[in-house]
């Protein structure tokens, strides 16, 4: 129903601006744009209106997404822990072999 | 109790079997190459998606501020009080309602880009470099030294490397998979909403181009058939102008906005399937992938124009 008004006044809108372009009268172009301007003031509160809701609905999704983007970045993060991890274990092996060099040479 | 007692040739050739064993399990739990294929297909095409119809709604704001100061200087004050005025340029397409469906269209581009990451190898070098790393510091371990060859470090090393690969892959998979799954209905609801304000005719966007947009071309179109000199028309048609290069992105970018839109919430169905089961057809990852170049040539051609 909403969705309706919106396009009626569209059509409106679409249909006066077409005749202010083939209309040559002076007169009858001003009393057109000043009608037409009335019918784009309509239409703005009626976008208005849609657009209030719908902010909130965008607002909800993204919010929702953007915990799952987190959550990949995480498990990306993860993911590049493997190699380090091992480089880790390496560098324990390097302190190992110090030590017991230094034990075998005490 | 009889204790049996074993050779260590045994002993390696068990470990051997059992790793070629684990090997192949955890094989059968990453991603296959067409899965990853169809991740980063369909993460290519969120991300443009995402950051087309961000820009563009900041071309619109754009757009509007200017479209409203040259309607204001060929016919002076509004004639309506609703609508965009000298305080007011950007009504329609204010700071917060671009910033809200920015960030909603820039979510969808960085889900995009998330998941390019999670399936892009990075590690592989990495692997290699830690692998080598192990084996050197293995090597320096007098008793590591004394009974291993440098064949068997190498092979340790190529074990490590192997395990260690796979071992991202499972994991890589999993987080795919979870990803993927948490965020369908997040990333349903948003093409919903795009799909829905973008729509030529009937969405919000598109409306609000047009009362913008109408005004302009009609106070154009008076000083262009009242206007007595080459200036005033000079003005006119300069409005007219600008008035048809964001009317282009009213009936081209929306349209492929929406197409698109409509096009990811199929393929994020299919993507949700595909990264749970191989053979399944990646028809509509294709044919979002198709919608999301067809927005961006759209786009490439009315903003070269």
């Amino acid at each position: 129903m909403a969705n309706t008004l919106g396009e009626e006044l569209s059509a409106s809108l679409t249909n006066i601006t077409a005749l202010i372009l083939k209309t040559e009268s002076k007169s009858e172009r001003t009393r057109l744009t000043r009608q037409q301007a009335q019918i784009a003031g309509q239409l703005q509160v009626f976008i208005d209106q849609v657009v209030d809701e719908s902010l909130a609905e965008y607002r909800a999704a993204s919010n929702a997404l953007n915990a799952a983007n987190a959550e990949a970045q995480k498990a990306k993060a993860n993911l590049d822990r493997v190699a380090a991890t091992i480089k880790k274990f390496a560098a324990a092996i390097d302190k190992l072999a110090a030590l017991a060099a230094k034990v075998a040479a005490a | 109790m009889v204790t049996t007692k074993t050779s260590p040739h045994a002993a390696r050739r068990r470990i051997a079997v059992s790793l070629a064993v684990a090997l192949l399990l955890l094989t059968g739990c990453a991603l296959s190459t067409k899965q990853k294929a169809a991740v980063s297909q369909f993460s290519d095409s969120a991300a443009t998606l995402g950051d087309v119809t961000s820009s563009q709604l900041k071309a619109m704001r754009d757009g509007t501020v200017e479209m409203t100061k040259q309607r204001l200087l060929l016919a002076g004050r509004s004639r309506d009080p609703k609508l965009g005025d000298q305080a007011s340029l950007d009504r329609g397409f204010e700071v917060s309602r671009v910033e809200t469906v920015t960030s909603a269209a820039q979510a969808l581009a960085a889900y995009g880009k998330s998941l390019a990451a999670l399936v892009t190898d990075s590690q592989s070098a990495e692997l290699q470099a830690a692998s080598r790393e192990l084996v050197a510091s293995l090597g320096r371990v007098p008793e590591a030294k004394e009974k291993l060859s440098d064949k068997q470090l190498e092979a340790i090393g190529t074990v490590v490397q192997e395990v260690g690969g796979l071992w991202i892959e499972v994991k890589r998979k999993e987080a795919v998979t979870t990803i993927v799954r948490e965020s369908r209905p997040a990333i349903d609801r948003l093409c919903d909403l795009l799909a829905r304000d973008f729509a030529p005719g009937t969405g919000w966007v598109a409306l609000q181009l047009q009362v913008i947009e109408d005004p302009l071309i009609a106070e154009a179109t008076n000083v262009l058939y009242d206007g007595r000199s080459y200036d005033e028309r000079k003005r006119a048609s300069d409005a007219i102008e600008l008035v048809h290069g964001n009317r282009m992105r009213r009936t081209e970018v929306l349209k492929r906005v929406t197409d698109a839109a409509t096009a990811m919430k199929k393929a994020n169905e299919a993507l949700a399937q595909a990264v749970e089961d191989s053979t399944w057809s990646a028809q509509d990852i294709q044919a979002f992938a198709e919608r999301a170049q067809s927005l961006r040539a759209a786009v490439k051609i009315i903003t070269t124009k």
